[in-house]
């Protein structure tokens, strides 16, 4: 077929009322929770983090600040008055920096569980619909965390109309998942990289620079190690004299 | 006043079928061990032409299969006791009969029900609810209302009778026999021909008080009110505990809850007539030459609806394997606690909320666990392995929270910074030491320093002297951690917390 025919073909489809582009895919209302950054608001369907839908977030790497995201968002549930779950976290919460963070601790929960009792913790939180958000770190449920098993999670999400964060490693990405967003996030000079490998409508292509920790971190003036403070140290003994050698 | 009679001829029958249905004939049998009588059958023995009073050896000789169980009036007592407490629900005013049965005074609380027929019918389903059948009858007199539920069980149809008139006329039509008295004042009774309550009244009074003595009179006296008849009312217990035996052993953890609901409704019948709830009670699996399984659930807040107990029960029985068949199930129920009684809203409110996030604690914890479940709270101090801590989401109605959280503005004020130091949102229990090269201390690779020194100094007097100077580090990944050095030693790095 010439090209100009193929053209015209394509273009005779999509004249057709009832073929949709994917980028026309209508914004309504945003049924999300502000993230708080302009850049990932803009490309995300919700203008937010979808609420009543499970969300993946692959991280490269821990400790890069794939929690600092979501404090916003976290904030602005408790806020609500919805409560905030925590699900097998790698570490221990620190109490001091949630509270500064602006959580009521009142309302946040922390469940130890592995396995298949970590998936249903998950599943009963989100289903209560108590809990605005609930985070689950999937390393815990090891060979449980199935297919499956993310649906369960992503329709539990839908009937307690919450968000459900589940963390897992990047080299998940290749599998086949049904939450409607999965993000890959990765630290990249010192800064957050989000990657939208999977949204409705076009995923932006590119990554999407979030700053999260406070700029002076990012610039720090060149800093030598600070040396520590004198440590009063006995004066070290001089060798002895060597014996005059006989001759 | 008003009086409801409740008998139960079959009591001990009930008893040995509240565990499971019987399909076999089945028999009670009491009396001399020589020569054992039958108290009670069950139907599929009357079936075989068993009747009460017969001698168990011939009910073996009518019926093959049949299983002949020993009565127990010690269980019947306590479980006619247990019944009292399940009904005080109704009235505060009951009163045991003779050990057979029961009596509730219900003029008083009438209203509170909607009437007698609705409390009658709540009275039945209850019963039924509970495995039990009993003959239930109304008179304006205690003793009235007794023999017309004795009546019954000789087919008498169920009479409710308000008013003294139609009652003296139903009581005149009724067997002398069913006031129980002893065989030398029936017997010439019956020799002059006199088997009804009607024609004794039709005696002439003070010779029927001369021969028959005052107990009598002062019976018919009663059954009609003409003079006044006292009773001692039941007070429930301060505890509670019910329990049932299986007449086979049970395998199944699952197959407990059909009778382990019935005990719940004696317990929820037993807190409603109290007024409270309870946070936590024990479900006593006996097991045959093992010993028993007491498995504790608990609740939030007060609570005394059977069907969140049964939910939770079923969660944790879901969880549990047994070490062995289960021959009889027992709730007990200690220290009561006053129950809050909310209202219903149509509108989701902060009370309904609060009531959700109660419900979702309990669900997690008695599958996962009171201790794999926790919340978080401050503390005062600067060391920050000592100002967060966990607490248990079961541990009551106060969150711990709200004891120990002290004014958010009082710090803030005193702050001499205008933003609060850095704080990472993880914290590890135990700082885990770093490998220190020649160019600064490493984890995962060269560390940059982002931020720091920030010095605390604190616990010198309690013996965990800590003197550490904390930095914000970052590696080569991106990795943003908490470390301190030691302060009295140079090359001592710990990684304490990690920025994520």
């Amino acid at each position: 077929m010439p090209q100009s025919n193929r053209q015209q073909a394509l273009e005779s489809v999509l004249r057709n009322a009832s073929v949709w582009r994917a980028e026309q895919v209508a914004r309504d209302a945003p049924a999300g929770i502000s993230t708080t950054h302009s850049a990932l608001d803009q490309a995300l369907p919700d203008a937010g983090w979808p609420l009543g839908a499970l969300t993946e977030l692959l991280c490269e790497q821990t400790g890069i600040g794939e929690l600092f995201l979501l404090l916003p968002a976290l904030r602005a549930l408790c806020a609500d008055g919805r409560g905030i779950a925590l699900i097998a976290p790698p570490h221990p919460p620190f109490a001091r920096a949630w509270e500064a963070a602006g959580i009521d601790l009142e309302r946040l929960f922390v469940v130890d569980a592995d396995g298949k009792a970590l998936l249903w913790a998950a599943e009963q939180t989100l289903r209560s619909g108590e809990c605005g958000a609930v985070l689950v770190w999937g390393q815990g449920a090891g060979r449980a965390l199935t297919h499956r098993a993310l649906q369960r999670l992503h329709l539990a999400a839908g009937t307690g109309h919450a968000a459900c964060f589940l963390y897992r490693a990047a080299n998940a990405q290749t599998l086949p998942s049904p939450a409607p967003l999965r993000l890959r996030l990765a630290a990249h000079a010192g800064l957050l990289q989000a990657h939208i490998v999977k949204c409705r409508g076009i995923p932006r292509h590119g990554p999407i620079p979030l700053p999260l920790f406070p700029a002076h971190w990012d610039a720090p003036p060149v800093r030598r190690i600070p040396q520590p403070p004198p440590v009063a140290t006995p004066p070290r003994l001089l060798a002895a004299p060597a014996p005059a050698k006989l001759a | 006043m008003l009086w409801i009679a409740l008998f139960l001829p079959e009591l001990p029958l009930q008893l040995a079928q509240r565990g499971g249905q019987m399909t076999g004939p089945c028999v009670i049998a009491e009396g001399p061990t020589t020569r054992p009588l039958v108290r009670c059958a069950n139907p599929a023995a009357r079936e075989y032409g068993v009747v009460p009073a017969m001698a168990v050896a011939a009910a073996r000789a009518l019926a093959g299969t049949l299983v002949v169980l020993q009565r127990h009036e010690a269980t019947e007592a306590q479980a006619l006791h247990n019944l009292a407490c399940w009904a005080s629900q109704f009235t505060p005013n009951v009163a045991l009969h003779a050990g057979k049965g029961l009596l509730l005074e219900v003029q008083s609380t009438l209203q509170l029900h909607g009437g007698l027929p609705p409390l009658l019918t709540r009275i039945g389903q209850g019963l039924e609810a509970l495995g039990y059948h009993a003959a239930l009858s109304v008179a304006p007199t205690p003793l009235a209302a007794w023999l017309l539920a004795k009546a019954q069980i000789t087919g008498a149809p169920a009479s409710v009778y308000t008013d003294s008139a139609s009652l003296r006329r139903h009581l005149e039509a009724l067997p002398l026999a069913l006031f129980g008295w002893s065989d030398a004042i029936l017997a010439p009774l019956q020799a002059l021909g006199i088997h009804r309550i009607g024609q004794c009244l039709a005696l002439p009074r003070a010779g029927f008080l001369q021969r028959f003595g005052p107990v009598c009179q002062r019976d018919l006296d009663r059954a009609l009110g003409n003079i006044p008849d006292p009773r001692a009312y039941f007070t429930p217990p301060d505890t509670f505990a019910s329990d049932t035996e299986f007449g086979f052993e049970v395998n199944d953890a699952l197959a407990l809850l059909f009778p382990l609901k019935r005990l719940l409704q004696e317990l929820e019948g037993w807190l409603r007539g109290r007024g409270a709830g309870v946070q936590q009670w024990q479900l006593v699996l006996e097991h045959m030459r093992h010993g028993s399984t007491v498995l504790t659930i608990s609740v939030a807040a007060p609570q005394r609806s059977t069907d969140r107990f049964l939910a939770l029960a079923r969660e944790r029985l879901e969880q549990t394997t047994l070490s062995a068949p289960v021959l009889a199930l027992g709730i007990a129920a200690d220290q009561l606690l006053p129950f809050e009684q909310h209202n219903h809203s149509l509108i989701p409110d902060a009370r309904s909320r609060a009531i959700g996030w109660e419900h979702l604690m309990d669900k997690l914890g008695s599958r996962l666990g009171a201790d794999r479940l926790y919340r978080l709270h401050t503390l005062e101090g600067h060391r920050p392995e000592q100002t967060s801590k966990r607490s248990a989401t079961l541990s009551g109605r106060t969150p711990p929270a709200a004891l120990y959280k002290t004014p958010a503005t009082t710090p803030r004020m005193m702050s001499p910074t205008p933003s609060p130091p850095p704080r990472p949102l993880w914290l590890l229990d135990t700082p885990r030491a770093l490998h220190v090269a020649d160019t600064g201390p490493r984890c995962q690779g060269h560390l940059r320093f982002l931020a720091g020194p920030e010095r605390i100094e604190s616990g010198w007097w309690d013996g965990q002297p800590a003197r550490r100077d904390y930095y914000v580090v970052r590696n080569a990944q991106g990795e943003t951690f908490w470390i301190y050095r030691e302060h009295q030693r140079e090359e001592a790095w710990y990684l304490h917390g990690i920025f994520v």
